[in-house]
């Protein structure tokens, strides 16, 4: 049974940093004292009011990239859950295949209408018998979800979260990406469109 | 001596020459003159009659700046009571881009930039110039004697001249603009 179409050109964690190096050289670049364009730009600015300027881009830009490498971390656990749906009866008989096909499938609902964190994250909790480093993965992931769904809903609540510029920054995603494939190994099924890497 | 004996000389003359050049304390001095030449304006020129007859009161109060070249340093803001409205002329600094003084003028969220700039000087058409590399710069204005003009940082960056009659325009225009939110 055929549930989606997958994309064979979702970006990837390559893809991601090389977007991100690249705008923030472009951002280092617009705030270079050598630029021959620095004086137009920050006429009558202090020190400060530029260097303050230059901070909040490149938060604003690690914010974007992190929510690309979030969304990069849900399309592993729902591309791994799609898969385990279409796999056939033969395929694949650990608990949590049969888990999201007997208990979590309804035949009806789109799979967008999956919940991340109760259905796919929860399903992983109790039937994928986690190492102590995928559960601390897993009981984590829910909160970084959380800051995924504030920026994708256009941040109208303020993000209770005092730090999280600095929780969620893009370095920390990256690491928190390393976690997953470290801890989850070849745990988490993956598309194969037979391209080579 | 050696090369690297040679260098770290070259580097320490140069660091001590670099020092003399800029003088912290001097250029705070310097800065406090300039924002008291301001007030001096302020009160004797611009709204002297007002406050004569008591319609504006104003006041001063220190405060803090820290410029990362000067480190913190005390000076004085100015503020200006016109009713229930209280406007503050607050000092930003010495070290900034394109003049060596700045006060802003402030009321809720909208502000007017105070900059000491030549008295040619009509905007920023007149203070940068881009041209190619290789080919002469274009010949600018000669700026003329340093005085205070008016900026609107969201403006097109035309200069007013800082005046009785432009500053009365200024600080209408900020409360008005104030009360649009």
């Amino acid at each position: 049974m055929k549930l989606v179409d997958f994309n064979p050109d979702k970006p990837n964690p390559v893809d991601i940093d090389h977007w991100y190096r690249m705008s923030k050289d472009c951002i280092d670049n617009y705030f270079d004292k050598s630029n021959p364009t620095y004086e137009e730009r920050f006429l009558f600015k202090s020190e400060e009011e530029v260097n303050r300027q230059h901070k909040d881009e490149l938060d604003e830009l690690s914010l974007k990239a992190s929510f690309f490498v979030m969304t990069y971390i849900e399309s592993l656990f729902r591309t791994d859950f799609v898969l385990r749906l279409e796999s056939g009866s033969g395929k694949w008989k650990d608990q949590l295949t049969r888990h999201f096909k007997h208990d979590v499938y309804v035949p009806t609902k789109k799979m967008y209408q999956y919940s991340l964190v109760n259905d796919i994250i929860g399903g992983w909790k109790t039937y994928s018998f986690p190492t102590k480093e995928m559960m601390d993965i897993l009981n984590t992931l829910p909160q970084y979800f959380d800051f995924r769904n504030w920026i994708a809903h256009g941040r109208y609540w303020i993000f209770k979260e005092d730090n999280y510029q600095r929780k969620y920054n893009y370095e920390q995603m990256v690491i928190m990406l390393g976690k997953i494939e470290r801890g989850f190994n070849s745990k988490l099924k993956t598309k194969n469109f037979g391209v080579a890497p | 001596m050696t090369d690297f004996q040679k260098f770290i000389k070259e580097q320490n003359e140069r660091h001590i020459g670099m020092k003399k050049e800029f003088d912290p304390q001097k250029r705070i001095e310097q800065f406090r003159e300039c924002v008291a030449d301001l007030y001096h304006l302020v009160d004797t020129e611009w709204l002297n009659e007002e406050l004569a007859n008591g319609s504006v009161t104003t006041g001063t109060t220190p405060i803090t700046v820290t410029e990362e070249r000067l480190g913190a340093y005390q000076i004085d803001a100015k503020w200006i009571q016109i009713g229930e409205h209280r406007l503050l002329l607050r000092p930003v600094g010495t070290i900034i881009i394109g003049t060596k003084a700045r006060v802003d003028l402030i009321y809720k969220s909208v502000d007017r930039m105070f900059v000491l700039v030549g008295e040619n000087i009509d905007g920023a058409r007149d203070m940068i110039s881009v041209h190619v590399v290789g080919e002469p710069a274009p010949k600018r204005k000669e700026p003329g004697k340093a005085v205070w003009k008016i900026v609107n940082p969201k403006g097109r960056y035309d200069y007013l001249k800082a005046n009785k009659s432009n500053f009365e325009k200024v600080i209408m225009e900020v409360i008005n603009e104030a009360g649009r939110f």
